[in-house]
């Protein structure tokens, strides 16, 4: 057993916090929104370094560094909250690598190693949230069979403001053939009848709502079979799982608290010393089980009931830690513009996104514990 | 650390928690673990020892494994709810040295460890090696009389007496980081079955014409329970390795330093989970478990037994605070 990391995969980490160090006040991870071209400048050069390709197989242009490496990457990027990892080149990139066409990988995979494009994920949709295979928007195969017409709507979706491409969960079967008659696409952003609006939250940032009014996209944009898409956006998560709630933001949360009781010689009252040490503690175990989520992925292993435990450790204590501050840190913490009110508002979202925690403990009941909920 | 991560349980750990937990299955622990009114087991405890169950981490006793057998032994101790002090046992053989703790190795010395100043001393009556486990270290003690029986909620009988301490013993830092592994270990062992015995109840009784593990107001819960258990053992399985690495930091002025970090955790993180998994499996139970002789009590007890014994969780948050940036 070993819970640690070798001397190779320590020198990595070491040459990403130097790449980082240029990035330090770059605040992407909880403002991307807001600085979306600089963290899209910060990928480019994380793209010089070959660094969105990290795990990709050699012959598709990346590294084929394993899970350790891609976990450092992200973990590192979170702890220096520079940015949330990009969808294009993990589960975009990788479901191309894996099901998609030569044609389909010469077209994209290039473009989005380079950081040359970026893409939003458009599954949610108002009626669909946690139960995705019940979605509607749908996706009519033209009669002379080269291009599918979308309509419908997304909801929900991350940076769709900025990124170029859309990578569009859609109905192809009928509409109670549920997780059996979903298809994916590529479809471009800018394409005609694609309208995105603006959903402001509650973080200062945004979601988005995506509609699709008898969008046009090729067939060759189609990644996967037909009806194919349910395995292929699961196997996609599952590639995913240990750089999705990476503990170096957790870890980072309860450092800026900490600086914060201290900056405000709080840190000597016995209510916030007991409440702190279970909060120290609760990192360590978020910190541990993201390593044994990432250990069980190197093992070849099923990392879902892990995944599935370490997210709601992960997303508690960091709801935990936001609220400590402004339970902890007097009234100072209430002030607009200091970090304290920010990451208890932007905090709330992560036992939702991601899959919600009762998502997460029905997995883990039925999947470990044999019962049902 | 120069290896590539690995989480998974080693044979060795493997062989060791099946042999232990052959041993409780056939010498009527669950008796033993059930008792309120008996004398303290102490043929069940020699028997026990004479596996050689608490030589490894034991300076001296290399070829017997290291902290990660010891988690192994602990986790499976507290599946059975076997009674003693386990972690005590295993925090006293790092310090002490010679006959003492030769005796104590074989069974024959019961260790009670105490936190300093307490005159409630855990196995006191039985005991014949006493240490206290203060801010400083751990301490030799003597009673200044012989102690008074004391029945606990545990079911267990201890003793009163005032104590007088020696100096710190030497391998003490190394002694309470072992005692929090074991510790740890243990609660999340019987924790574990609470939560597995607990969910296969859910899965059977009906109630409403459906399995009470069908409703996620029962379900969920017991999910909480098996993330909270899951949580502390890999922090435990984490302390453990690290300490079994430290040879490799022997030269450094603190070989145990990350040991000493994840066992502060492993012991905050089981302390907390056990106990919340304690009162979530009464719940579930219902009335079952409201019975002195149904499935949960024996085990509920010893989980709140064993978090309140010594150190104090004082040490444990003065580790975890430092370590975060609080210091005092």
């Amino acid at each position: 057993m070993n819970y640690g990391f070798n001397s190779e995969e320590l020198a990595f980490r070491d040459e990403v916090r130097e790449f980082l160090a240029d990035y330090a006040d770059l605040d992407g991870f909880y403002c991307q929104g807001h600085r979306w071209p600089e963290v899209r400048s910060m990928f480019s050069a994380m793209a010089q370094k070959n660094w969105l390709a990290l795990t990709w197989p050699t012959e598709f242009g990346g590294l084929g560094k394993g899970p350790v490496h891609e976990y450092i990457l992200w973990n590192e990027v979170a702890y220096a909250r520079a940015a949330r990892n990009p969808l294009a080149a993990g589960i975009v990139a990788k479901s191309i690598i894996r099901y998609g066409t030569a044609a389909q990988r010469a077209t994209w995979l290039e473009r989005i190693r380079t950081g040359d494009i970026h893409f939003s994920l458009c599954y949610s949709e108002p009626e669909a949230g946690s139960d995705l295979a019940g979605l509607r928007l749908k996706a009519t195969l033209s009669d002379d069979g080269t291009c599918y017409e979308l309509n419908g709507q997304k909801c929900w979706q991350s940076y769709a403001q900025d990124m170029d491409f859309l990578w569009v969960l859609a109905r192809t079967g009928t509409q109670d053939s549920r997780g059996r008659g979903l298809s994916l696409f590529i479809c471009d952003k800018a394409a005609n009848g694609v309208r995105v609006a603006p959903l402001p939250t509650l973080d200062g940032d945004q979601l988005n709502e995506v509609f699709f009014d008898g969008v046009r996209v090729s067939v060759e944009q189609r990644i996967g079979d037909e009806n194919g898409a349910w395995s292929i956006i699961g196997e996609a998560l599952a590639d995913e799982r240990h750089i999705q709630f990476p503990p170096g933001r957790v870890r980072r949360d309860l450092e800026d608290l900490v600086a914060w009781l201290n900056d405000h010689d709080l840190g000597h009252d016995p209510m916030v010393r007991e409440r702190m040490a279970d909060l120290a503690a609760r990192v360590l175990e978020t910190e541990m089980l993201g390593r044994k989520v990432l250990a069980t992925m190197v093992a070849g292993g099923n990392a879902t009931v892990d995944a599935a435990m370490n997210k709601i450790i992960h997303t508690t204590v960091c709801q935990d830690i936001a609220r400590a501050v402004l339970d902890l840190g007097g009234p100072e913490a209430l002030v607009t513009g200091n970090r304290p009110e920010l990451i208890w508002r932007q905090s709330l979202t992560e036992t939702i996104g991601g899959g919600t925690s009762e998502i997460m403990r029905s997995v883990v009941s039925r999947q470990l514990l044999g019962l049902g909920g | 650390m120069t290896g590539s991560l690995d989480f998974a349980t080693s044979e060795e750990q493997q062989a060791v928690a099946g042999a232990v937990a052959r041993f409780c299955e056939t010498h009527a622990v669950e008796r033993a673990a059930r008792d309120t009114e008996g004398d303290f087991p102490l043929e069940l405890w020699r028997a026990l020892a004479a596996m050689g169950i608490f030589a490894p981490a034991a300076p001296g006793y290399e070829d017997a494994g290291g902290a990660l057998e010891l988690q192994a032994i602990c986790a499976t101790l507290g599946e059975y709810a076997f009674p003693g002090p386990v972690a005590a046992t295993y925090a006293a053989l790092q310090v002490l040295t010679g006959v003492t703790r030769e005796q104590v190795m074989a069974g024959d010395a019961l260790v009670s460890l105490s936190g300093a100043g307490d005159t409630l001393l855990p196995y006191g009556t039985v005991a014949g090696v006493f240490l206290i486990a203060g801010d400083d270290g751990i301490h030799h003690a003597e009673p200044a009389s012989a102690p008074a029986a004391v029945r606990t909620l545990g079911g267990e009988a201890w003793g009163r007496a005032a104590l007088t301490a020696s100096g710190v013993l030497k391998n003490s830092a190394r002694g309470l980081v072992i005692g929090d592994i074991a510790r740890s270990a243990y609660l999340t062992g019987i924790a574990a079955r609470l939560v597995r015995e607990t969910s296969e109840h859910a899965a059977t009784r009906k109630q409403f014409g459906k399995t009470l593990g069908e409703f996620q107001a029962v379900s969920h819960p017991l999910a909480d329970c098996a993330i909270a258990v899951a949580a502390a053992n890999t922090l435990a399985h984490a302390a453990a390795a690290a300490f079994d690495a430290r040879a490799a930091d022997d030269l450094s002025p603190d070989p145990i330093a990350a040991a000493r970090r994840l066992a502060a955790g492993a012991i905050n993180s089981a302390r907390r989970g056990a106990l919340a998994t304690a009162y979530a499996c009464h719940q579930v139970y219902g009335g079952i478990g409201m019975t002195l002789e149904g499935p949960a009590f024996h085990l509920t007890r010893r989980i709140r037994q064993v978090a309140s014994e010594a150190p104090a969780r004082s040490r444990e948050q003065s580790i975890l605070l430092a370590d975060a940036g609080l210091g005092n």
